[in-house]
């Protein structure tokens, strides 16, 4: 929102300041937050383009995937929170394109996101499990996201394929590693995983 | 059609199926609660964004008339012929749970109290369920003295969880986050 317009702030507006907001209650900086919301932006500029509808549940995936390694994982890295914003498992095609990554967020960035596993392989588990910390709860929160959201695709049998690898590699993957996110994928697959294999 | 009819001007009103009961009747302030909370939910319709949760409402517009439309009907006490009523729509039940479930999964973890906000839509979704609560409650006084179908309590509470949950996605697919209760 230009300064000084009347016009409410749009959704993607607002979830930008709630970054910067949660973000400084963790304890990221002034430079820190600026590296994520650098992320952020990037992230968005793809969505604004093919996605009118700002209620479709890929509208704020990079905003959320922050939201929840911030305040469910206490991640406070920008290097890591900026990746997180610009990884799209479930839409490459939304990705800002790497000259894009490091023009905005810098080769850090950039770096990071390239080393985050992605779906779809039979080496899932063996590439999550050795990662290195921050790049497998960047994996697991993104995820995490868009099987949440796997309901509202429209597309059934690839959710429930999402749903199944969830269940199978990546909260086998969070029962390793991380506590809460495993909570949180329990309860997810459980509740999905019903409504897809019966 | 005159849309008065006069016949309550003395405080008392009819029942469906007949016979006459004060408006101060706990059947009157059950069914009314109900209806209350039906032109409560017509409005969060119009008002909230999220399209699955506007369809879902508008299935319980028609769930809460025909509720209306059970509570309304004077008790029977063998004088005369018991009317037709609706069906109370309890396989609704199962599908409100079901829905409670998708959505608790969808949003974020519960780690504190929240209080009644965020977006407009999530707002008013919280005074439906607080009208709810309060459908519930007067059902359950009409049931201490005159027999009340076991579902139509049953119904109230989970729609109150539906409600709470919705408020919460309402916020959630609008990324506000939840307002959090502070004790300062």
């Amino acid at each position: 929102m230009s300064e000084g317009s009347l016009a409410a702030p749009s959704r993607w507006e607002r979830m930008a300041d709630r970054l910067d907001r949660t973000a400084a209650m963790h304890g990221v900086g002034e430079v820190g937050r600026l590296l994520i919301g650098q992320g952020f932006r990037a992230a968005m500029v793809p969505r604004l383009e093919v996605i009118p509808d700002d209620h479709h549940p890929n509208y704020l995936h990079p905003g959320r995937t922050a939201a929840i390694l911030l305040d469910d994982v206490g991640l406070n890295e920008p290097v890591a929170l900026a990746a997180a914003c610009l990884v799209d498992t479930q839409c490459p095609e939304l990705e800002p394109s790497n000259a894009e990554v490091l023009d905005r967020a810098g080769q850090a960035v950039l770096d990071f996101r390239e080393c985050v596993p992605r779906p779809g392989s039979e080496r899932l588990l063996e590439d999550l499990l050795g990662s290195e910390s921050q790049v497998g709860l960047v994996a697991l929160a993104e995820r995490l996201d868009h099987l949440r959201h796997a309901h509202l695709w429209g597309d059934f049998e690839a959710a429930r394929a999402a749903h199944v690898e969830g269940s199978r590699v990546y909260l086998a993957m969070a029962e390793r590693t991380h506590p809460l996110l495993a909570r949180r994928y329990t309860h997810c697959c459980r509740t999905f995983l019903k409504k897809y294999t019966t | 059609m005159k849309i008065y009819t006069k016949t309550g001007d003395g405080g008392d009103t009819g029942l469906f199926g007949g016979g006459r009961v004060p408006k101060s009747h706990p059947r009157v302030d059950a069914y009314g609660t109900v209806d209350e909370l039906n032109s409560f939910v017509g409005l969060a319709v119009v008002t909230v964004l999220d399209e699955g949760v506007q369809q879902g409402l508008q299935a319980i517009q028609h769930d809460l008339f025909a509720l209306g439309a059970i509570l309304a009907t004077a008790a029977p006490d063998g004088t005369r012929p018991q009317p037709e009523t609706p069906d109370l729509p309890l396989g609704r039940i199962a599908e409100m749970e079901e829905s409670i479930d998708q959505a608790t999964a969808e949003v974020e973890e519960l780690r504190d109290f929240i209080l009644p906000g965020g977006t407009r839509g999530a707002a008013l979704l919280h005074v439906c369920r607080t009208v709810c609560r309060r459908a519930e409650r007067a059902v359950v006084a009409l049931a201490a003295s005159e027999p009340v179908e076991g579902g139509v309590v049953r119904y109230l509470n989970r729609l109150s969880d539906l409600f709470f949950v919705w408020a919460r996605l309402e916020n959630h697919r609008g990324g506000e986050p939840d307002v959090l209760w502070t004790k300062d």
